[in-house]
């Protein structure tokens, strides 16, 4: 019995192995077949409309305001109509769309600006920089770094709706207590040592720590002019390997430097516990002044305000740093969310995606967007508006990070892994690693193993 | 001459009961940090940290709950989550009673065999599989549909197992009476293997309620329309990328645990009992 277990076993192994190996080509799509929506349908559209179909993973509050958008959309045209359809987070809906079959894709989807390489290598998207080129009403001028981090060397991937910018909150109160200049704070060195004086001289319990992910170590690495994966950071082909302990330029010694530092400042205890939760642990600590930075994007800007202004705090946010005070220092990696269109065979349908993706990101949307989210104007127009300009005047570092972000250029860009979420994961795990007293070394190398064995794992079945 | 104070067996049994209250109360602080959060506003919720959490709110509040009905149809989900879990439970207690029997009572060519096939469906994980699933679910044209949603659970290896390891439990004598007095096999099944095995057909239908209740990856890949959409993607779908509310999510959380909770504090017993029937042969 044994043995024909063993035999089964072995043999079901064996098909899910071929059937995991070859993937069947969809059908070539020869003719338009976008869905004109007939009278009587299930969405409540005029007869007549084309149908997007848009794969959204916004729920709650940010839902009902992309719905509001659509809405206007809908109302605005008579050509088509757009319908929203939630698809859980951002992995889930990668999946769900990897293993569509074209004729049932959506003709646009959103998601986070670390998972563009997800998407450049899917294999199922259209090039934005298509219906850019296609289209002579288009004149935004999208600021740099964000062309760096939707677009490569054949133009915009997808296209960026809305713009965080990552860095540190600081609590004010704390920096001025400990007499050091939170803007001066250019760099994770400069950082080091802040940490040391204001926990030293017990201006606060703790000095630092993050919204734990992986992504934070990555931009402060591209933003020091590194690329983190070969192939030119994934942007000319899929990644075979993490640069990480390469030293050929010198990368594997700031890498080093880098999680050093956060070792040596979590063992004298000044980092508040890597993997807290940031809205539930770290935020109650900062907004108590127990806790004097967080790494994180300023997309919760508004929250973190309040609570710290209910403590009688003020706050202020910093953009990435370099690693070293000698780092490169001029492009930004951008956090925040972007729309891709999708190849779904239906080209009037993928038009439309194209003219709600346009609206989405018109100055007039794009205000009441900011506004509502925290999200940073994307290009001038809507930063030079008399109503953001308004809005700017009760968070003062909002304003001196909207200019030094337009001075960015597209130096750097987050590497465009198909992984993401495996090669994020394993940075994370290796800060957990040297706070909680592994040897840097032997984190870095585990790190370093685990990305190039996911990757190597994706080029098999996908390369 | 009788000690004084508490008599070592009583120690033991006191301690032995400390214990159990303990570790109840361990696995009971998740529920009770999400159903305190549910009444807590958001502000209240941000500022509980550690053991407060579990300190009942100020002003409760039912408006977490108004929210979260207002922003996801609850009723729709909860509605077509009951009727997933209805119809796998009749499919997989019909299937898998009648292929357990079938395995338990009738000697044919190849059935050791057979058996052998279905345990090693067992042993593959659910989420190898659930891509080709989602790809051949398509082909059939049934994505958006309950058929589509339920078809890959309406009969499971687990399931025949379970029918069969109790089947074998029951006195062959049972079974040669009823042989004497004329039954067939259908009859005996119906009228004696059937009545007899209420409390294991219990336990997989309480079993399989959890397991559809709780699927999250599955509905979300074969449903598009929030009119197919099933409760826990409520859960995820009160999830914002960015700007989350920790009391709405606490809301959502609540209203999907209860019908589970009930589910399994009504029929726990026969959870045990399902599944330890067969462990002893009699």
């Amino acid at each position: 019995m044994k043995k024909i277990l063993a035999l089964i076993l072995a043999l079901v192994m064996a098909l899910s192995l071929v059937a995991c190996g070859e993937k069947q080509p969809d059908e070539p799509v020869v003719e338009d077949t976008s869905i004109v929506l007939q009278e009587g349908n299930e969405y409540g559209a005029p007869a007549g409309r084309i149908l997007v179909m848009y794969w959204s993973t916004y729920g709650s509050s940010t839902a009902e305001f992309v719905d509001k958008i659509i809405d206007e959309f809908n109302n605005m045209q008579e050509e088509y109509w757009v319908v929203r359809e939630y698809n859980g987070g951002y992995y889930d809906q990668i999946a769900k769309l990897m293993a569509t079959e074209q004729k049932d894709l959506p003709a646009l989807c959103n998601s986070s600006s670390e998972t563009v390489g997800a998407y450049l290598h899917s294999g199922i998207i259209k090039m934005v920089q298509d219906y850019i080129d296609a289209d002579p009403t288009y004149d935004r001028e999208l600021y740099a770094p964000l062309t760096a981090t939707y677009g490569n060397a054949d133009g915009m991937i997808g296209y960026p709706i809305g713009l965080s910018q990552s860095g540190f909150f600081y609590n004010k109160t704390v920096f001025e207590k400990a007499g050091i200049d939170p803007t001066s704070l250019t760099s994770f060195e400069k950082i080091y040592d802040a940490v040391l004086k204001i926990c030293g001289e017990g201006h606060a319990k703790y000095g630092i720590s993050e919204e734990h992910s992986g992504i934070w170590a990555n931009y402060a690495f591209h933003r020091e002019g590194f690329y983190t994966v070969d192939n030119d950071n994934a942007s000319t082909g899929l990644p075979t390997k993490c640069l990480y302990d390469d030293n050929s330029n010198g990368f594997a010694d700031i890498v080093k430097q880098y999680y050093t530092q956060w070792a040596d400042l979590a063992a004298k205890g000044y980092v508040y516990p890597v993997g807290s939760s940031k809205k539930d642990e770290l935020e109650p600590a900062f907004a108590n002044a127990d806790l004097a930075m967080i790494i994180t994007t300023n997309s919760s800007y508004k929250r973190i305000y309040d609570a710290c202004k209910a403590n009688g705090h003020e706050i202020g946010f910093q953009l990435m740093y370099t690693i070293t005070d000698e780092g490169k220092g001029t492009g930004y990696c951008t956090s925040g969310n972007g729309m891709f269109i999708i190849d779904n065979g239906k080209t009037k349908s993928m038009q439309g995606a194209w003219e709600f993706l346009k609206y989405f990101t018109s100055p007039d949307v794009q205000l009441r967007w900011n506004q509502m989210t925290s999200y940073m104007p994307m290009y001038k127009e809507v930063y030079e508006m008399p109503e953001y300009q308004a809005d700017l005047e009760w968070r003062p570092s909002f304003k001196q990070n909207i200019e030094d972000f337009l001075a960015g250029d597209d130096s750097a860009f987050y590497a465009f892994t198909a992984t993401n979420n495996e090669y994020t994961l394993a940075q994370q795990t290796c800060l957990e690693a040297v706070c909680n007293g592994t040897p840097v070394d032997d984190a870095i190398a585990t790190m370093v193993q685990t990305i190039n064995d996911a990757f190597d794992m994706y080029n098999l079945s996908n390369g | 001459m009788k000690k004084k104070g508490i008599s070592k067996k009583a120690a033991k049994y006191w301690a032995g009961y400390a214990v159990k209250i303990l570790i109840g109360l361990l696995i009971c602080t998740p529920l009770l940090v999400c159903f305190m959060s549910a009444i807590k506003t958001e502000a209240e919720v941000v500022n509980s940290l550690g053991l407060q959490a579990l300190i009942p709110p100020l002003n409760p509040t039912i408006q977490n709950f108004i929210d979260v009905c207002t922003k996801v149809p609850m009723h729709k989900f909860l509605l077509n989550t009951l009727i997933q879990c209805g119809t796998v439970i009749v499919s997989q207690v019909i299937f898998c009673s009648l292929a357990a029997y079938a395995l338990t009572y009738f000697d044919f060519r190849g059935k050791n065999l057979l058996f052998t096939f279905i345990l090693t469906t067992m042993m593959i994980p659910g989420d190898v599989v659930i891509i080709a699933n989602y790809i051949q679910i398509q082909k059939w044209n049934l994505t958006n549909t309950h058929l589509g949603m339920a078809l890959p659970m309406l009969i499971g290896g687990m399931g025949i197992f379970l029918m069969r390891q109790y089947y074998l439990t029951l006195p062959r004598d049972l079974r040669e009476a009823a042989d004497i007095d004329g039954c067939g096999d259908m009859g005996f099944f119906f009228r004696i293997a059937l009545p007899l095995s209420v409390p294991s057909l219990a336990a997989l239908s309480i079993r399989e309620f959890i397991t559809v209740y709780n699927r999250y990856f599955w509905p979300l890949l074969v449903t598009n329309s929030e009119n197919m959409r099933t409760v826990q993607l409520a859960v995820a779908a009160m999830k914002d990328a960015e700007f989350n509310s920790t009391a709405l999510d606490m809301a959502c959380a609540a209203c999907c645990i209860i019908p589970v909770v009930l589910v399994f504090i009504i029929g726990h017993k026969y959870i045990v009992k399902g599944m330890t029937a067969g462990a002893v042969k009699g």
